[in-house]
């Protein structure tokens, strides 16, 4: 990462409390990293950065991936950080659960003014954070993560780095045609989930279902066990993506009328529907 | 009661830059009132855990102190949870550049409000599958 963080600041108490971080911006060329990740096409020639620190060096520090950052409510991205070796909106400053990561490297006297601002509002903004643990923990790969595997299928000198990232009968009907790998990858991204490897989801499809994270598709399947249909594929799909053991279709009715507004789907915590626990996000 | 992130909250207060006035009152972070009897310091107690002795310690403790109503400190390589008992807040920091600098022993769950940074923040990150880390 630079020394700068990209972009207009969010609109969020971090960049307000308690001091006015007030960022002066500058327009630095869009690094060829950005434009070689999905929707690097489009970006423009300039992207809008503020530095953060000073200190002279090309160097500026550490991000973390962007990847399935946001697909749990206990993680945020407070500050993309500029870089020239990873995707546009990687994380420079970001949280999940009780931990705030300051990824920029130099201290105090190196940063610049916004930067100091910016650094004591983190402190603060952190201490909310206290006792509050992450709700899901990184286990696997988000599904973005089986298109650049895909892309990469031919290139990689592995004979296994192929049939380890993906579902054997997926790996077999693409083998030999990468571009077809990625658009189907595309096309069935809602269906994309991680077990040891990447697969599409064929009991969902075989039930015309178009996505395995929507409320909806719980809904479909508690539904089709009620009416005794497909019980064999429901099971499995409603097994494979939450972390409730029942068994009757009133006992899944129950649980998500109980549970249905505070659900959330996270990628990276391993593919499951969970619920926020009462208060979490007071 | 702790505000709920997730919402925007609306403050009447003024805001304050960092060059000369007081944090807002009401903020947990709000001032505070040293031995002295003068306000103007964030009512939070940080504890910076890095290198003792090195420039870079004495560099993050000594801004902290100056808006921080009370800050400690202590070593990277000895940092236990416990250590941290009657802070706030905690910083866990070392050689920005160092890939090889020794992970503290945090068990899960680890709760504590922290703030980590650099290379040692995002190795953290990995080690307690965080979204912080580097992948």
């Amino acid at each position: 990462m630079a020394e700068a963080a990209q972009g207009e600041p969010i609109d969020h108490v971090v960049f307000r409390e308690p001091f006015k971080v007030a960022p002066s911006f500058e327009e630095w060329d869009t690094p060829q990293s950005y434009q070689d990740n999905a929707g690097g096409a489009t970006l423009p020639a300039k992207v809008r950065v503020w530095r953060v620190q000073a200190t002279g060096s090309a160097y500026g520090g550490v991000i973390s991936r962007s990847f399935g950052f946001l697909d749990s409510p206990d993680a945020e991205i407070l500050a993309p950080g500029y870089n020239t070796e990873k995707e546009n909106g990687a994380v420079g400053v970001g949280r999940h659960g009780n931990v705030l990561q300051w990824g920029f490297s130099a201290p105090p006297s190196k940063m610049t003014g916004p930067g100091q601002r910016f650094f004591l509002n983190c402190i603060c903004y952190i201490d909310r954070f206290d006792g509050k643990g992450p709700l899901v923990l990184k286990e696997v790969p988000d599904r973005t993560e089986a298109l650049r595997v895909a892309r990469l299928v031919g290139q990689i000198d592995n004979p296994e780095f192929a049939t380890r990232s993906f579902d054997r009968d997926l790996y077999k009907a693409y083998k030999d045609d990468r571009e077809g790998l990625v658009r189907f990858l595309s096309e069935n991204l809602e269906l994309v989930y991680w077990d040891k490897a990447f697969f599409v989801d064929e009991d969902l499809r075989s039930l015309g279902l178009s996505s395995n994270r929507e409320v909806a598709t719980l809904e479909k399947l508690i539904g089709l066990l009620a009416e005794g249909k497909e019980v064999a594929a429901v099971r499995r799909a409603l097994k494979r993506y939450t972390t409730e053991n029942l068994r009757a279709a009133e006992q899944w009715q129950q649980w998500l009328e109980a549970s249905k507004g505070s659900l959330f789907f996270s990628d990276a915590g391993g593919y499951k529907f969970r619920v926020v626990p009462p208060g979490y996000l007071e | 009661m702790r505000r709920n992130p997730f919402l925007l909250p609306v403050f009447s207060a003024a805001l304050v830059v960092l060059s000369g006035g007081d944090a807002i009152a009401g903020f947990r972070g709000g001032p505070a009132q040293d031995e002295g009897g003068s306000s103007g310091k964030i009512d939070l107690r940080i504890l910076y855990v890095g290198r003792p002795g090195s420039a870079r310690e004495g560099d993050f403790t000594s801004f902290l102190k100056e808006h921080f109503a009370a800050v400690g400190t202590a070593d990277l390589l000895k940092f236990r949870p416990a250590d941290a008992k009657g802070y706030d807040v905690t910083l866990l920091d070392y050689d920005p550049n160092d890939e090889q600098a020794p992970l503290p022993k945090l068990r899960s769950p680890y709760v504590a409000a922290t703030l980590t940074l650099g290379m040692l923040g995002a190795r953290l990150g990995d080690s307690l599958k965080l979204k912080t880390g580097f992948s």
